[in-house]
């Protein structure tokens, strides 16, 4: 009884349960992500919101529980085949190539559309250079939308300052051409003006036809970017709907002041 | 708070205008490209026989370290058993050329493709697991190669080893002074050197790169990790097969010592002690490494083994990038078609040289 | 192969066993606390092989005739010393290079242990020693079993240490402040444990144990040669995995059931494709059970 892919929404998490050792970091968390949507997951720290991206992305196989992209599951696959499904992730604690410089970043994110093979790449023939070129004129477009169009493609990644970090993974993962993005703290440690643009970025991720899942303490940034939030404490989900609604929720007034809040 | 850093940002954007880099230092690339060329053609003036047979050495030590720098040094994985691909490509001569008729040029491809194969069998199991067992693992597998050498007598002539083939040629040109396998060692050794240099500027080198950075940013990116890896250790193979059917030829003799855990210690030792990831670097540390244990050890014995480990260990200590660091850069004519986006022209963007 | 021979393999097993599993706890207890194969463990068991030999015969000399003592202070002396030269080997090749990238501890370590057999290689001329035999060679005969009585006291010797090490760990304060830092370094150095103080003297029992595997294995076999720190590493190595690196108890059931396993392979196949099979099963077990026989103690954060 399989449904029509139109009525599936993008990403359904059912029952997703997540344990380290004795330790259940996600318990029975459940939503919907309807194409098109930025979802906020929001909690305390420590509530299990990279735990759920660590799941939906393949980086953490054993869960139990059901995430399915369009309808169809995506347990047992890997890292790389659940990017090739189209859901693409950064992560809160940065993690570029340390020997890689700006543009090869969102070229290696490209990896799996660049079409050049071993021959190609041993002998540099024709063909790999239209690839690399092709490539780098994409990677040039993404890396102008995410705002790192002044920046020296050719300089080590690392080298850059933080907030330019962050774009730059948003970049790589851009480069994927995801369904969904996955954001974990895209403004942590930003400034107001910082985050303002980081904002800014994530509807405009939304406007080429990304659906967002957006993790993120900021609640500047939530209350202004997402069309719903789910709130999750102590690895279970206490409330979702829209901001204004979360906003107020006594529960979730609670689930903050009761653990000290970062922002 | 907020003005700073604004005034920091825009500091930092002013700082890092996007500009092709002027190629540097051309006398000094001109400079080493002249010594090197030098350096390479100095057993046909120095002549004899001990300089071309040392010189030969160099290069295969240099190719040996090509093909174990794209494991070690492009894709990160210690790999502690790499002469057994040597002592395949060995063997396989050996065997084509005593019982089948086969001459060097028929046998070198089949020993690589051997030696590829070898390694996809080994690869298979062994690179889904971490960085540390995968040492232990190729370890066990390099022990694995040496004892079957010289226990299945019947392909390899047990601690004897093989020997007694014809004289082999090309051209006509017999091999039969060391001055005649130079040319061919050193082409090897260049064929490996562009190779691996494409290679490492292309989609597989950056896959192999992001992996050796960090595996799950890599399977972020989308890069098939186990694939990759395996990729890896099958170029790899290729180049000490190549490389052991032109040792096999030029001392007459293939035999296990020759493949010991010792020898594939000294090949990491070149790779890292070069830097790894680098061309130039891993050629140099297959020269030193030739240097230290002709020159040295015929004043210094046995002593060899504690150089070499002591250099191993200073060299990871004090300069762990090796002593030619690799820097990684992208190619200058993909940066010139990054700044030719039709849409955008070059406003804003300084564009020197052309 | 009848009865009588199967058990005698499983006890000659055993007695070997017992031997790679002291090395194994070396290679646990390191591990366990920072993560790394420390590959100088056989260069270290080696040396305390050699260092039983020089001891042995030096207190042969001074006319210490009675066996035992001339063992116990052997054991004591070259344990110290081999401990001594571990807590160099953390000092050089570990502690600089802790927050450097996996690969660079790995080839350290690995340039150490090539350096302590080269040196052995270079101050004993490659020559195998022998060890003075200590004791009567008039075998014991326990039911259908024949052991030499060297081997049972190396057995015993051998399982008295690590059930030692096991009750240090788990009882002493010492002990527990390794295990609070082998499960979580930051955690353990904000609850005031000197952690670089844990992992030298983890490194310096390691050592230790791996020497005391040296003199019972020289002692056991008669010789000791300078490549045995590369077999034994490596078999060690396989044991540790196989009981499930990190975990100290694991250590000796790894040990002892590597031991048989060799034991049998030697009785079935011929001798010299001995170390091979050793190989062999070294790399079937990483692959197909990574996590040892009784699982991993030490928990991967992603
Ligand atoms: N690999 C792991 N092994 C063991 N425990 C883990 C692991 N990853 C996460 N945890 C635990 O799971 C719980 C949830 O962690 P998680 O990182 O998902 O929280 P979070 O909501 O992202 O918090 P933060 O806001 O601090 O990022 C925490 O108690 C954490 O210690
Ligand atoms: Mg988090």
């Amino acid at each position: 009884m399989s449904a029509n892919p139109t009525a599936e929404p993008l990403l359904r998490v059912s029952g997703l349960t997540v344990a380290f050792g004795g330790v259940v970091a996600v318990s029975d968390v459940s939503f919907d992500l309807p194409a098109g949507e930025i979802l906020g997951m929001i909690g305390p720290n420590g509530a299990g919101k990279t735990t759920v991206f660590n799941a939906i992305s393949g980086v953490i196989k054993g869960y139990r529980g059901e995430v399915r992209l369009l309808g169809r599951s995506l347990r047992g696959r890997n890292a790389q085949q659940i990017v090739a499904a189209g859901i693409a992730r950064t992560f809160q604690n940065i993690r570029l190539f340390r020997s890689l410089t700006v543009i090869e970043h969102v070229l290696a994110g490209q990896h799996r559309r660049i079409r050049e093979n071993m021959v190609d790449s041993a002998l540099h023939t024709p063909r790999f250079r239209q690839a690399e070129i092709d490539a780098v004129r994409q990677a040039r477009a993404i890396l102008d939308f995410v705002g790192l169009d002044q920046v020296d493609p050719g300089a080590r990644a690392l080298s850059l300052p933080y907030g330019l970090q962050r774009r730059l993974e948003i970049a790589r993962a851009l480069a994927t051409e995801p369904r969904l993005l996955m954001l974990d703290e895209p403004a942590a440690g930003m400034n107001t003006a910082e985050s303002i643009d980081m904002s800014r970025l994530v509807r405009n991720v939304r406007e080429r036809g990304v659906t967002v899942l957006l993790v993120e303490h900021d609640m500047r940034v939530v209350m202004s970017v997402c069309d719903r939030i789910v709130v999750l404490n102590f690895g279970k989900i206490i409330v979702q709907g829209p901001p204004e609604k979360v906003r107020e929720d006594p529960d979730v007034i609670a689930a903050y002041l009761g653990s000290e809040s970062s922002t | 708070m907020d003005y700073l850093s604004a005034a920091r940002e825009r500091l930092i954007r002013a700082q890092a205008r996007v500009t092709v880099p002027p190629r540097v230092q051309t006398a000094g690339r001109y400079g080493f490209y002249l010594g090197a060329l030098v350096f390479a053609s100095a057993p046909y003036w120095l002549g004899g026989i001990y300089y071309p047979d040392i010189w030969t050495d160099m290069a295969l030590w240099g190719t040996i370290g090509l093909g174990l720098n794209v494991v070690i040094g492009f894709a990160g994985l210690l790999d502690l058993g790499y002469m057994a691909f040597y002592a395949i490509g060995g063997y396989v001569f050996a065997n084509a050329a005593l019982y089948h008729g086969f001459s060097l040029w028929e046998a070198m491809p089949i020993g690589a493709v051997l030696s590829v194969v070898a390694s996809a069998i080994i690869g298979f199991p062994t690179l889904r697991v971490r960085g540390d067992y995968l040492a232990i693992m190729t370890l066990g597998f390099g022990g694995i190669v040496y004892y079957a050498a010289q226990n299945m007598t019947s392909l390899t002539g047990g601690y004897n080893g093989l020997f007694g083939w014809k004289t082999q040629s090309i051209l006509g040109h017999p091999f039969a002074s060391p001055i005649d396998f130079y040319p061919l060692a050193l082409g090897l050794t260049v064929v490996a050197a562009l190779v691996t240099r494409a290679l490492r500027g292309s989609r597989v080198g950056r896959a192999w790169s992001c992996i050796k950075d960090d595996e799950v940013a890599a399977g972020a990116a989308g890069i098939p990790i186990i694939r990759y890896k395996l990729y890896a250790y099958m170029v790899g193979a290729v180049w000490a097969g190549l490389a052991g059917a032109i040792f096999a030829v030029k001392q007459n003799i293939v035999s296990p010592e020759t493949f010991t855990f010792n020898q594939s210690f000294f090949a990491v030792a070149v790779v890292i002690m070069g830097g790894m990831g680098s061309i130039t670097g891993v050629i140099l540390g297959g020269v030193l490494y030739v240097v230290i244990a002709e020159w040295m050890v015929t004043y210094t014995g046995t002593l060899s083994g504690v150089i070499f480990s002591s250099l191993l260990l200073l060299v990871v200590l004090l300069r762990p990038q090796g002593l030619i660091p690799f820097r990684p850069r992208p190619p200058r004519w993909l940066l010139r078609h990054y700044l030719e986006d039709p849409a955008r022209g070059t406003a804003g963007v300084s564009q020197p040289d052309g | 192969m009848s009865l009588q021979e199967l058990l005698q393999q499983i006890a000659n097993g055993l007695v070997v066993g017992s031997v790679y599993g002291l090395i194994a706890l070396g290679y646990t207890m390191v591990y366990g606390i920072v993560r790394l194969i420390n590959f100088a463990q056989g260069g270290l068991y080696e040396v305390g092989a050699y260092l039983g030999v020089f001891f042995f015969t030096l207190m042969g000399k001074f006319g210490l005739q009675y066996p035992i003592p001339a063992v116990l202070i052997t054991l004591v002396i070259s344990m110290t010393l081999t401990g001594a030269l571990a807590f160099v080997v953390e000092r050089v090749a570990y502690r600089p290079l802790r927050n450097a990238p996996l690969l660079a501890p790995l080839v350290s370590s690995l340039a150490m242990f090539f350096l302590l057999i080269s040196v052995v290689q270079v101050v004993t001329g490659a020559e195998p020693l022998t060890y003075p035999s200590v004791l009567s060679p008039a075998p014991l005969h326990l039911g259908p079993i024949v052991l030499s009585p060297t081997s049972l006291i190396i057995f015993f010797a051998a399982i008295l240490l690590m059930v030692g090490m096991q009750q240090f760990v788990r009882r002493t304060k010492v002990g527990k402040a390794m295990r609070a830092t082998a499960a979580n370094r930051e955690a353990a150095a904000l609850m005031g444990i000197n952690t670089t103080r844990i992992v030298s003297l983890t490194f310096v029992l390691g050592g230790a144990m791996g020497a005391a595997a040296g003199i019972l294995y020289g002692v056991n076999y008669g010789t000791v040669t300078y490549d045995m720190g590369e077999f034994g590493g490596l078999v060690a190595f396989t044991a540790a995995v196989m009981g499930g690196i990190g975990n100290v108890p694991g250590a000796l059931v790894g040990g002892l059931t590597v031991g048989v396993l060799s034991s049998f392979a030697s009785t079935f196949l011929p001798n010299q494709w001995n170390e091979a099979i050793v190989f062999a099963i070294l790399i079937l077990i990483l692959a197909i059970r990574p996590q040892g026989i009784l699982g991993e103690r030490v928990a991967e954060r992603a």
